[in-house]
């Protein structure tokens, strides 16, 4: 809105606003003197006026001075100048209509939602268009797209596509819709319809670029805003998980987008089927942070945090990854009893795993005999060491499945280890085929072969930088295992070797899991690992680098409806293809030639990449856009056009009369009021 | 003064051609007397008592029938009256205007002295003494109370000679004179009171005080208590103060309020002293108020 004057030469007249302010000092004061016997009554007379003359006064100088300043302003023909409405332009014959299904749309106001308000108006539009005129149809969701692919002047066709619109879960490219609309109507001029909600502080902004090419070839958007009475919505706005009492904490943002405070339940589901429930106060327009303490122990995968709202009830669950929570836990396939503890890796183990007890430490062992490999699971084991076991081959399958499923094995040397078993049944997990045993000193010597100095910047030794790796060379060997000769590789490497050279630790990566070979023994038998400081830490590095997670290495990437997502399946092999599954089942995808899955959500919730049988590959948590729950209306159409093409839109208006008439008006109401107040004085 | 000053002796026959006319029809019909007289006089016997006191004793009673009685007598009945006169320069304004000696017809100033002479004429035709202090006029005329005509005529001619000047100082001329006057004695206030009155009751109380019949006439001009101007005016006090400027229109409504309270305050400030006011007017003949204020005597 702008303010000019026509003829600014003639404000110079202001001058005579000091008329008033002389009069008022100069006031006309009576000449004829008359002597009065009532003095005495006059004086009280004018005791009791002096409070009405302060009033009136000053308030009649200022009346007319506004009156001379309003007359000046008149003759200086001031003009207002603003940006008004839509410019009319019909008659072009050619007509888009826009319609928003985005998951503001689902908006439930009056018993209906905006988006079947928003139908109802694009309807009751096409249906007043004059026959012949050439109708186009753009829905406007994550993106844009056509309806019906060309303008037609078949307005039965577009009623018809219009009513069979949805609105879905995306967000809003407003941008995208209208460059749709630009196509359609291939640079001619015309109207562009667009009925939106106008919600989401940016929407309107992107599209500018979009209105501005709109505007440069004469085609107007005419914005139908469709608002709710009561706007309002919650939404889980971001969840974390972090540190604190029993299994921690997870800290749930909500937010309230509405102009009305509220109470709503907000309620935290964990993969294991929990669910814990507070109810949050939420503040006009105001976010709220709840904290969540959850359980000791909790399966990792999809979780999610929901706030009630009917409102807009689409974005009230938030999907997220929670780490698995609690102990791992971990098989210890004792194979070779020992008489005394200190032959036994059992007794080593247990202490080395559990030091304070299972419940307070991160990890929770299980002895079991090689009988109850039998009942191994992936989704609940992460971690199994065969200490000293004598023949794998019944359970080889089983192991095998569970480290392809992400789990970790540890193969451990002993008297009981012989090549030809092992290298028959677990080919597909040791890093090299078995050899044979090897004594680097006699057995009844006292000492041994110590450990090199490992590479720090292996994880599983990061944490022995400074003092520990000196205690880590302190662990010592009489007797190993070697291995065939082999390559290192992004898939094999020896992470650790005695001194001479001879391999002490090897990795291999199987599917999502890992193999770790130590060619000694965990007990006192063929070295002296278990007495040394650095055991306990490595047994916990090494289960903490294996099993660290529940199932596995699997991939957890987030993304939003209505977004593309990849998910690389580098050991996709044979002719099988993972199966994808949504919130609502199965759903198609795309492989492309590298192996990248391409999937796009159209739904929130945990998504799924799985092959037949197996725990899955990927899980994805989607969710709506963050800036689709913002139900705050962004910048106005019309107001950015407006700035775009302001001589398209501009509105003026002399106010020279209008100040003249006001002028007259204050200067009867200073002449009544004067009257009215002065009741006597002079 | 001069003898011979011919508008002060005009002046002076006015005086007493008014009096006359007024006393005259004062008189007319009337049958009792102001007061009972001016004598100590017997009025019957008493038995005597023991301890009545023996100079009251009829010792010629005693004589021929050997009776004791007691003598009793008629009280004091002479009234002296004072006549207090406000000749301030208010009283010079009015509907005659502002003048130096303004006409005796019409005028505040000459509605008090004619009101004066012509109750000074009356009383001392009914024998009783009068006495005349004039308030204001920048000049002090102390007149003790007498009878007789020279009195009177010294009277009238002091009155006609008096201009309006000055201010009366109520209060203080007041408080000088109440102190003085004989006990039982009739004051008489002519006056416009046109000073606050709390200047001025507490002294009315030492009249009260002294027995004195406390009567007051307030002399008022109907032009200035109803603010019958039309065009605005810049008002004065010929006793001095500021200017006030002043538009009559409109603010008469208020002012009229203002005058009643006031009128109403200097008579109750008399009648809370055990005094009466009577208001008079200027256009208003004397004889209405006087009739009233004897009346009201009786």
């Amino acid at each position: 809105m702008s303010f000019q004057f026509l003829a600014p030469a003639l404000l110079g007249l202001s001058f005579l606003v000091i008329g008033p302010i002389v009069a008022h000092l100069t006031r006309r004061r009576p000449t004829n003197r008359t002597a009065f016997g009532a003095m005495l009554l006059v004086q009280r007379l004018v005791k009791r006026l002096r409070r009405r003359q302060r009033l009136r006064d000053p308030l009649l100088m200022v009346i007319r001075m506004l009156a001379v300043l309003l007359v000046v302003l008149a003759v200086s023909r001031p003009r207002l100048e603003w940006q008004g409405g839509v410019p009319e332009n019909g008659g072009s014959g050619t007509v888009v209509v826009v319609v928003d299904g985005s998951m503001s749309m689902g908006m439930m106001d009056r018993g209906a939602t905006l988006g079947s308000r928003a139908r109802e108006a694009a309807r009751a539009l096409v249906e007043e268009l004059p026959e012949g005129t050439r109708i186009g149809l753009v829905r406007v969701g994550t993106r844009g797209e056509r309806v019906l692919p060309l303008l037609t002047t078949d307005g039965r066709a577009v009623l018809e596509a219009i009513s069979s619109l949805e609105t879905g879960n995306g967000s809003t490219d407003l941008a995208g819709g209208l460059h749709e609309a630009r196509g359609l109507l291939e640079g001619a001029p015309g109207e562009i319809h667009v009925f939106t909600d106008g919600a989401g502080p940016t929407v309107v902004e992107r599209a500018q670029g979009e209105l501005a090419l709109l505007l440069e070839r004469d085609i107007a958007v005419v914005p139908h805003v469709l608002q709710a009475t009561r706007p309002g919505n919650l939404s889980v706005s971001r969840v974390e998980y972090g540190e604190g009492l029993e299994g921690g904490t997870l800290t749930v943002q909500v937010m309230n987008h509405g102009g009305q405070a509220m109470e709503a339940p907000c309620t935290v589901g964990l993969p294991g089927g929990t669910e814990i429930t507070v109810f949050v106060q939420l503040e006009a327009n105001a976010s709220s942070t709840e904290q969540f303490t959850v359980p000791p122990e909790v399966p990792g995968g999809v979780a999610w945090a929901r706030i009630e709202d009917s409102q807009l009830p689409a974005d009230n669950t938030h999907f997220f990854h929670l780490p698995r929570v609690g102990a791992s836990r971990v098989l210890v396939v004792d194979g070779d009893p020992g008489t005394t503890p200190i032959r036994s890796e059992v007794y080593f183990l247990e202490r080395a795993l559990a030091p304070w007890g299972s419940l307070r430490g991160g990890v929770l062992p299980e002895v079991i005999s090689p009988a109850g490999l039998v009942h191994l699971d992936s989704e609940v084991h992460q971690v199994v060491f065969l200490a000293n076991l004598s023949d794998p081959g019944p359970y080889a399958a089983g192991l095998v499945d569970f480290v392809r499923a992400g789990g970790g094995l540890v193969i451990s040397g002993g008297e009981n280890v012989t090549a030809s078993r092992y290298n028959g049944s677990l080919r597909d997990l040791l890093p090299s085929p078995l050899r044979k045993t090897r004594n680097l000193v006699g057995l009844d010597a006292t000492g041994g072969v110590p450990l090199s100095l490992p590479d720090i910047e292996i994880p599983l030794f990061s944490t022995f930088s400074r003092m520990g790796r000196a205690d880590l060379a302190k662990m010592t060997a009489r007797r190993v295992l070697t291995l065939e000769p082999f390559s290192e590789s992004e898939e094999v490497r020896t992470l650790a070797r005695w001194e001479g050279g001879m391999a002490a630790l090897v990795e291999r990566e199987v599917g999502r899991g890992k193999v770790l070979l130590w060619t000694s023994t965990l007990d006192l038998e063929w070295g002296s690992a278990p007495l040394q400081a650095s055991f306990m830490p490595l047994i916990q590095q090494v289960v903490g680098q294996l099993g660290g997670e529940s199932r596995g290495g699997g991939l957890h990437p987030v993304a939003q409806v209505g977004e593309w997502v990849e998910v690389p399946l580098a050991d996709v092999e044979g002719s099988a293809l993972p199966v994808l599954t949504g919130p609502e089942g199965a759903r198609s995808h795309r492989m492309d030639k590298r192996g990248v899955l391409r999937f796009l959500p159209e739904e929130p919730g945990e998504w799924s990449v799985a092959y037949e049988g197996v725990p899955p590959l990927a899980q994805v948590a989607v969710n709506i856009s963050p800036e689709e729950s913002d139900i705050t209306p962004g910048r106005e159409l019309l107001a950015i056009q407006a700035e775009l093409a302001p001589e398209l839109f501009a509105r003026r208006a002399g106010l020279g009369l209008p100040a003249l008439w006001v002028a007259v008006l204050l200067w009867s109401l200073q002449a009544i009021l004067g009257r009215w107040l002065a009741r006597g004085e002079g | 003064m001069t003898p011979w000053d011919p508008d002060l002796l005009a002046r002076i026959h006015h005086l007493h051609l008014v009096a006359k006319r007024v006393v005259d029809s004062l008189l007319h019909g009337a049958h009792r007397s102001l007061h009972l007289g001016s004598a100590v006089e017997f009025s019957d016997y008493q038995e005597y008592c023991p301890g009545d006191p023996l100079k009251h004793l009829d010792w010629k009673v005693l004589g021929r029938s050997d009776r004791l009685v007691i003598r009793r007598f008629e009280a004091e009945t002479e009234l002296a009256c004072n006549l207090v006169v406000d000749v301030s320069g208010d009283l010079g304004t009015g509907v005659s205007g502002r003048s130096d000696r303004p006409a005796l017809d019409g005028s505040k100033y000459g509605h008090s002295l004619c009101l004066a002479a012509s109750l000074a004429a009356f009383l001392i035709r009914r024998g009783e003494p009068v006495g005349l202090h004039v308030l204001g006029a920048n000049k002090e005329i102390r007149m003790a109370p007498r009878t007789g005509k020279t009195h009177l005529a010294r009277m009238m001619a002091a009155l006609a000679d008096v201009r309006p000047e000055g201010r009366a100082e109520l209060g203080r001329c007041l408080g000088e004179l109440g102190p003085r006057m004989r006990r039982r004695s009739l004051v008489v206030i002519v006056s416009d009171f046109m000073e606050e009155p709390g200047e001025w009751t507490e002294e009315l109380g030492a009249f009260g005080r002294r027995g004195a019949d406390l009567v007051g006439f307030h002399v008022m001009d109907r032009q200035e208590m109803t603010l019958d101007f039309q065009e605005p005016s810049l008002l004065y006090s010929p006793e001095g103060g500021a200017d006030i400027s002043l538009d009559p229109v409109g603010a008469q409504g208020e002012f009229l309020a203002i005058a009643t309270a006031w009128r109403e305050e200097v008579r109750g400030a008399f009648v809370r002293q055990g005094g009466r006011a009577y208001e008079t007017w200027t256009d208003r003949p004397l004889q209405e108020v006087l009739r009233r204020m004897i009346e009201g005597r009786r």
